[in-house]
């Protein structure tokens, strides 16, 4: 429980700056694609569009890559080497 | 036999008339529901969830180490937004996250947070927002 004062003589301010925080949902992914596409192991320093221009020829697919992994991928920033990723076949 | 005829004729007819207010008032049209908009009906509060994303014992007061769970119930179809966003008394920013949703129906979105080195005591309030706007919210405690 930290506290820090913030202004002299202002109000007290908590510090939440390592508070941790996720979500989750039952909620399908937006695109059925598990049966229709191949897979992709993430390697280091790959980006969502490095591999949408060298799988699918277009950096701008991305998003297709991203929403078809919606149930691996919280920030499509964030990929991991030895990630296993859907690559759609239909975009 | 001209008795029978004129019975015949009257039957016929009846029968006709109750098949004319069997067809539809309007002709060429189909009613088909329309496809309700993701709408959040209900969150709850808790410290633990289950496989279904709802929390196991609802509660708004919370233990300084407590990961604390909001389960928020939508329904509807389509893609939505829906954010988290945790405040502390006054209103200062405790927490604010996003989890996009493509539902096919009822489903529901679970938000947690959690603080290693311990939530100041105090109130806190939670509220949750559908595609930007506020829907639903709940207040709770840290003791």
């Amino acid at each position: 429980m930290t506290e820090m004062p913030n202004q002299p003589g202002g109000p007290r301010r908590a510090d939440f700056s390592d508070v941790q925080s996720g979500s989750s949902t039952t909620a399908p992914p937006t695109q059925p694609v598990a049966a229709a596409g191949r897979t992709y192991t993430v390697v280091s320093g790959d980006t969502l569009s490095r591999i949408a221009k060298r799988e699918l020829g277009d950096a701008a697919k991305w998003r297709a890559i991203f929403e078809a992994n919606r149930d691996k991928i919280d920030d499509p920033d964030l990929i991991h080497p030895g990630q296993e990723l859907t690559i759609p076949s239909d975009v | 036999m001209r008795t029978a005829f004129i019975a015949l004729l009257l039957l016929a007819t009846g029968l006709g008339g109750c098949k004319k207010q069997q067809e539809p008032a309007t002709e060429g049209t189909q009613t088909t529901a329309p496809a309700a908009p993701v709408a959040v009906t209900s969150m709850n509060l808790g410290r633990s969830i289950g496989p279904d994303k709802r929390v196991v014992s609802e509660t708004t007061q919370f233990g300084v180490n407590d990961t604390i769970y909001a389960s928020v119930a939508t329904s509807g179809t389509g893609s939505a937004t829906l954010a988290a966003r945790w405040t502390y008394q006054d209103g200062q920013v405790v927490d604010e996250t996003t989890q996009s949703i493509s539902a096919a129906g009822p489903a529901t979105t679970e938000f947690h947070v959690s603080k290693p080195s311990g939530w100041p005591s105090g109130n806190y309030r939670v509220e949750v927002m559908l595609n930007g706007t506020a829907s639903q919210s709940k207040e709770f405690s840290v003791q």
